[in-house]
């Protein structure tokens, strides 16, 4: 655990060689691979939970139309209809 | 006298009984194909990483993918869903003739798939392009493989439910079996084209 330690002290100590070390894999064909494969695989685990969950909402009857219509409801109180309202 | 259920007074007091959102066939096919999408996943983007990483794509002296033959036997695949859906349709109106020769018609076409996958690749095997010739080799066999075995094991899976059917055995109202294949079989269907996407047009 000391070695670990020390060599990240020495990092904090020389800020240049730490940035040099991270952009190491930024060579002309390191970084290239780090693009829609690697976001796709990211992105996966989310979009299944998303699918996943949509799945259940719809089994268990939601549907977009109704959750829209609700929301409409409760944000936009309807008028009384017996009210007159001046349009000028 | 049936014992009660739900603790009521009595039949008439009793809460409904309990039906849960999602039935258990389509809860367990749900984690399997999650499971399923996540292990083709990590290969397409195995496959991805090397193709982007890859200064000429295919490497040189490796032969092309035949894409007019797998676009074809796409189509076939595509077909055998479309049977699979119309033996379901003969399971809900109890026609279990028109089912089991569905279901024979969906087995058909995923044997003639899996057959012209196969001449395929025993052709680009003797083109020079094998699982241990390069990571082209490798990722290409290991991925289209991966998805040929599933195939395979779905078509055994829809031969013994044919069989089932043949024995009557679904039209007693029990279709959870017959289901699951179903649901099974339209998702190694509806991977193949994001395969055939992935590793023979981009």
């Amino acid at each position: 655990m000391r070695a670990p330690g020390l060599v990240a002290f020495l990092l904090v100590l020389a800020p240049r060689s730490a940035h040099a070390c991270a952009t190491c894999i930024a060579s002309p064909f390191g970084d290239r691979t780090y693009t829609w494969p690697y976001l796709g695989l990211i992105v996966l685990p989310f979009l299944l939970l998303a699918a996943a969950f949509g799945i259940f909402a719809h089994s268990a009857g939601y549907r977009p139309h109704l959750l829209a219509h609700r929301l409409a409801a409760r944000f936009w109180a309807k008028d009384d209809s017996l009210i007159i309202k001046e349009t000028t | 006298m049936p014992p009660h259920r739900g603790g009521g007074d009595g039949p008439d007091r009793d809460p409904a009984p309990h039906r849960p959102p999602l039935d258990n066939v389509r809860l367990a096919m749900l984690f399997l194909i999650c499971s399923e999408v996540m292990f083709f996943g990590g290969l397409v983007s195995a496959f991805l990483v090397l193709r982007v990483t890859a200064a000429v794509w295919p490497p040189p002296l490796q032969p092309r993918l035949p894409v007019g033959v797998t676009a074809v036997n796409t189509l076939v695949l595509l077909g055998s869903s479309v049977a699979m859906a119309a033996a379901l349709q003969a399971l809900r109106r109890g026609d279990a003739r028109a089912l089991v020769r569905r279901l024979g018609l969906a087995a058909g076409l995923g044997s003639v798939f899996l057959l012209v996958q196969g001449y395929e690749w025993a052709r680009l095997v003797r083109f020079g392009l094998t699982l241990s010739s390069d990571a082209y080799g490798t990722t290409f066999y290991t991925l289209i493989g991966a998805h040929a075995v599933h195939v395979l094991g779905a078509l055994v899976w829809v031969a013994v439910v044919a069989l089932l059917a043949a024995r009557g055995r679904f039209t007693d109202g029990r279709t959870g079996a017959l289901r699951a294949c179903a649901i099974y079989w339209h998702f190694v269907v509806a991977l193949w084209p994001a395969l055939f996407l992935a590793v023979y047009l981009v």
